[in-house]
């Protein structure tokens, strides 16, 4: 099952890819062949060339060192996202699920209401509350994207709960934290990572959009969103400072997006020859 | 149909009063006053003066009466005035609407006029060179970030070739050009922000259709067509077709926000002055009253929008205006 999987063409894509972006973010202080930061009046936008592969921005600064820095920011905000909404999400899912009547109903209508805020607005609004520091826009992202995982979660523990080997644990007398952690999470463990998988893709697009509006990862950090709300001043002369950090976040989306579907197929039909 | 209907409206009820809550609460909870930000640029402000501003606003009451006062104004359509410019917020909103609806029809329309008819092909001559094609681009299309295609595009279209404006909706002689001129004009800026939204959404569209479209051919009905003898472009078009688009009448229903809301990344790498780049103003100005009318609208907007989806879909399929379990 798992062979057939990693045999496919798109899975192997999407995880070499994945695969590379991350060692660029684990390695990148020592492969950047300038510092991030370093500001060079005495070259100011220079095209791609030997020295620099990716050019230089309106501060002299090394694209190419930029967009290394920037991958190791855009990947962990991407994963501990995706961390925290699943967390919360199998949290709140499982709990409504597993004890159903009146918290269940609570619960899900809660899940209801912050469905109907656009994603965009209610980011927004949140951030015009806090200021927007690193931890500060991992947890609004973090808090604003667990509706999808708890919805899953909810299903999966509902169609498992009555199952033979949940009633054979009660039983035994084991208890609810026991049943839900031990035996309905872990079952429904399929459909959530491939959830996450597309969870970490989204979450990786939010953070470029939010700092690319100046309302994300604020300079001089680099981050790939930042990188193009920097590229925008220079529109028409500089197509380098555009092109490269736009390319890795479309890099990374299609990897994650192949990866995510790849397993959504592979479960699908797991499931459908399983029953 | 009324009991489906009445029970989803009733249901809207405590979804509707969560979201009043949520918005109120998140926004007035902020460090930042509002006064602050009236006061900020002028140091000589006392704090006489600022205080006196926050009881203008009733901010140094209890968030619960703030609460409470606010929400009955709402259900009457008042909405305050805006802290930055005080002006009523209601007509603040409506005079930036033309514009993103423009936008987001136009966009809505090329999306399902392309989208729809691509994936139902690709569905259709499934495995073919065409499909591969199609689908590939679609799935590069997908990933890409729209604002980035946006940047690249001016950069290249805009600015390059200066084929198109990429600024704004109208030039600076607008006011001085004639009916068909002005026309042209809004026009030509329109091109890439409807160009470049409806390309990024049209993948999505598109690759659902196709997912639709196999599934739904791959029924026993279809089947039953097949053996009955019609002719394929009866069994595909009439039978397949028809029954694969229905989840669409969802997605309709849910894109009746975005039309109203627009895009505040759009419509700020435009200058589109629509809904969208007056929300990303009010965040940046801690624009309280306006902030929290477009976050309520939007909301309420999306609760509507899964209604008219829940009716439009009861109306074209009696499986789900009668289920099983209701008798």
């Amino acid at each position: 099952m798992l062979h057939d999987f990693l045999q496919k063409p798109q899975t192997r894509f999407g995880l070499i890819l994945i695969g590379l972006f991350l060692a660029v973010a684990v390695l990148g202080p020592l492969l950047c062949p300038w510092a991030p930061d370093a500001v060079d009046e005495t070259s100011l936008l220079i095209p791609p060339s030997r020295a620099h592969w990716m050019g230089t921005d309106q501060l002299g600064r090394d694209v190419l060192s930029r967009l290394m820095a920037g991958a190791r920011i855009s990947l962990t905000i991407g994963f501990v996202v995706v961390l925290i909404a699943t967390a919360v999400g199998i949290f709140i899912g499982a709990t409504a699920g597993y004890f159903g009547g009146a918290l269940d109903a609570i619960l899900m209508r809660l899940v209801d209401i912050a469905l109907c805020f656009p994603v965009m607005f209610l980011i927004l609004s949140v951030i015009a509350v806090l200021e927007p520091s690193t931890a500060n826009i991992i947890l609004i992202l973090g808090l604003t994207g667990w509706m999808g995982q708890a919805r899953l979660v909810r299903a999966e523990v509902l169609s498992l709960k009555n199952r033979d080997f949940v009633l054979l644990a009660r039983s035994y007398g084991a208890s609810h934290s026991r049943i839900i952690l031990r035996h309905l999470v872990p079952n429904a463990a399929g459909p959530v990572i491939v959830a996450a998988i597309f969870g970490v893709a989204g979450a990786i697009l939010a953070e470029a959009s939010l700092s690319f509006l100046g309302l994300g990862i604020q300079p001089p950090t680099p981050s790939w969103g930042n990188m193009l709300a920097d590229a925008r001043s220079t529109l028409g002369v500089a197509w380098w400072q555009s092109l490269f950090p736009g390319g890795a976040i479309f890099l990374i989306l299609a990897a994650l997006n192949s990866l995510g579907e790849s397993a959504r197929a592979s479960l699908m039909a797991e499931r459908s020859s399983g029953e | 149909m009324i009991i489906f209907l009445a029970k989803k409206v009733a249901q809207m009820v405590p979804v509707l009063l969560g979201i009043t809550i949520i918005s109120f609460f998140v926004i007035h909870l902020a460090p930042g006053r509002p006064a602050d930000a009236l006061t900020e640029l002028n140091p000589k402000v006392s704090l006489e003066v600022r205080d006196r501003l926050q009881k203008l606003y009733g901010l140094d009451r209890p968030l619960w009466v703030q609460y409470g006062d606010w929400l009955s104004r709402m259900v009457r359509m008042d909405f305050g005035a805006s802290f930055a410019d005080g002006r009523r917020v209601v007509p603040k909103i409506l005079e930036t609407l033309p514009v993103t609806l423009l936008i987001n029809l136009a966009s809505l329309l090329l999306i399902l006029g392309i989208g729809v008819p691509l994936g139902a092909l690709c569905a259709i001559k499934k495995g073919s060179w065409i499909d591969r094609s199609v689908s590939t681009i679609l799935f590069l299309l997908f990933a890409a970030p729209t604002f980035w295609l946006a940047l690249l595009l001016m950069d290249a279209i805009g600015v390059k070739l200066g084929w198109l404006p990429v600024f704004g909706i109208k030039s600076i002689d607008f006011a001085y050009l004639s009916w068909p001129q002005k026309f042209i004009d809004v026009a030509r800026h329109l091109v890439l922000p409807v160009g470049i939204s409806a390309i990024s959404s049209l993948a999505g569209i598109s690759r659902y259709v196709h997912q639709n479209m196999i599934q739904t051919l791959q029924q026993p009905f279809i089947l039953a067509c097949r053996s009955r003898g019609l002719p394929e472009r009866l069994v595909i078009y009439r039978h397949g077709l028809r029954n694969a688009l229905l989840p669409i009448i969802t997605i309709l229903g849910l894109s009746v926000p975005g039309l109203v809301s627009g895009s505040v990344i759009f419509e700020s790498i435009f200058a589109i002055p629509g809904t969208g780049r007056l929300f990303y103003a009010s965040v940046m100005a801690r624009d309280y009253p306006v902030i929290m009318a477009l976050l309520v609208l939007a909301a309420v907007l999306t609760l509507l929008g899964n209604l008219l989806a829940d009716i439009g879909y009861g109306l074209a399929d009696p499986r789900i205006r009668y289920p099983k379990n209701a008798a």
